[in-house]
């Protein structure tokens, strides 16, 4: 479905009523970002538990998949460790994207966001970037803890 | 369509139905028309159909049939359309637990298009009018469900759309704010956008919105202005007793048209002919000491609303919180 064409503005005074244009790129970025920090906001209240879990997912899983050996030759412990890392980034995206999102959901934030002037795939890239970006001390100390192992 | 056609558009709703899997019909043939710069309110009990119907106009539900439009905009079939014309607020708080009240409001401001200076200086002036500047650094997880409503309140009129939908915006809203909220609204609507009000308070909506609709199962039972509405019980008074603590409650003589009983208020409307008898009855129950006194006046809206939805509704409403509008 593509939105209709309306020439509208948002300049209108402090109290009269605004409308976003909703098309081109300028505003696609730019909901990105607005949304974007939106996420980084809310992610103040998960982000200890979420760091906390991720670290001991992924230097476990790096860990853990050495006890299966009893001698590790290097070529499959870089195997390892990478792979290690990748089992862990799935485990994370698969069970806290989820439950957050199904979280939101309920608490009808999700139908909030929905209804804002933002295209919806830049509302999911930024949710997307958020838990990307939060997964890098994870995956970091994972390589880490390989490489001293 | 140019932004000059839009602003003067009236919201039309045309003979939306909106049928559910299962054969639930939420909303069934439901006309109406909100002109700019009005506010319009929506009435009607719990499951009555009105928060369908709202997720229509901003554009999260389709209709099953029917349009709604504003101008040549058919924002039924068009939801990025809907979605940058409506600013809403829904029944449940919005998603604010880890922001703070200033960032909330500008941030919503920004999306919808406002610059950042605008944005925040349009926070400011919200955070005053509301008087929310003691709570503008708290995050929202800190802020009492009162006040919560009002940020939810102020994110929709950031910078309002052309249509502001408001879900129930008074719940928890202590009375004094209520003022500030109600005037907020009203600026909203000077301002020239269509504002859309759900609203449980009856006593409230008659003398805050300039048009209203009665709304039950998923229909229009009524609509217009709160004195057309008003009119078939023109010649109609209420007469409200205060019940002692102990007694039970007295039975009505014939001419009570229409009974409620709210906590230790017995309301009984009745024709104005009548007037004369029904303070002679209820003199009587003082005396008796089964009541502590008693109080005859004009029929409002809430008598009118339980007239067409009925005694379940009415008791529902009785009990309104009855708070004076600025």
């Amino acid at each position: 479905m593509t939105t209709q064409h309306i020439d509208l503005d948002a300049s209108s005074t402090n109290r009269g009523w605004t409308a976003p244009r909703v098309d081109g790129v300028g505003w696609w970025l730019r909901s990105y970002l607005l949304m974007l920090r939106w996420e980084l906001a809310n992610l103040r209240l998960v982000l200890p538990v979420l760091l906390i879990v991720q670290i001991a997912l992924y230097g476990g899983s790096v860990i853990g998949l050495g006890f299966f050996y009893d001698v590790v030759p290097s070529e499959q412990a870089l195997y390892f460790a990478t792979g290690g890392t990748l089992l862990a980034l799935i485990t994370v995206g698969l069970t806290f994207v989820p439950s957050i999102i199904a979280q939101r959901r309920a608490e009808g934030s999700h139908d909030y966001q929905w209804a804002l002037p933002v295209p919806r795939v830049a509302m999911l890239l930024a949710t997307l970037t958020i838990f990307v970006a939060v997964s890098a001390p994870g995956a970091t100390v994972a390589l880490v803890l390989a490489e001293l192992r | 369509m140019s932004r000059t056609a839009i602003a003067t558009a009236p919201l039309s709703i045309e003979a939306v139905t909106k049928v559910y899997p299962g054969d639930v019909r939420a909303n069934d043939e439901v006309s109406l028309e909100i002109g700019a710069g009005r506010v319009f309110g929506l009435l009607g009990p719990n499951g009555a159909g009105k928060t369908t119907l709202v997720n229509q106009v901003i554009g999260q539900l389709r209709p099953t049939s029917g349009s709604i439009r504003l101008g040549d905009v058919e924002l039924s079939a068009d939801a990025g359309a809907a979605r940058a014309l409506c600013s809403y607020l829904p029944q449940q708080s919005p998603p604010i637990q880890s922001l703070r009240t200033r960032f909330a409001i500008e941030l919503v401001a920004r999306i919808r298009g406002v610059d950042r200076e605008r944005a925040r200086a349009r926070a400011e002036e919200l955070l005053a009018t509301l008087e929310l500047e003691p709570w503008a650094d708290q995050l929202g997880s800190a802020l009492s469900g009162g006040v919560q409503r009002l940020v939810g309140f102020a994110m929709a009129a950031a910078a309002p759309g052309r249509i502001v939908v408001l879900d129930e915006p008074t719940n928890d809203v202590d009375p004094l704010r209520r003022r500030l909220l109600w005037r907020e609204i009203r600026r909203l609507a000077d301002g020239g956008s269509s504002v859309l009000l759900v609203t449980h308070n009856v006593l409230e909506a008659e003398r805050a919105v300039d048009e209203l609709a009665v709304i039950d199962g998923g229909r229009v039972l009524a609509s217009g202005t709160p004195s057309a509405l008003k009119r078939d019980a023109r010649d109609s008074v209420r007469l409200v007793v205060s019940l002692e603590p102990e007694a039970g409650v007295p039975s009505v003589p014939a001419f009570g048209d229409q009974q409620s009983v709210t906590g230790r208020r017995l309301t009984v409307v009745l024709r104005e002919a009548d007037a004369v008898h029904a303070l002679h009855w209820a003199r009587a129950l003082v005396e008796d000491g089964v009541a502590e006194e008693y109080e005859l006046g004009a029929t409002t809206l809430e008598d009118s609303y339980a007239r067409l939805v009925g005694p379940a509704a009415d008791a529902d409403h009785a009990s309104a919180e009855e708070v004076p509008v600025a």
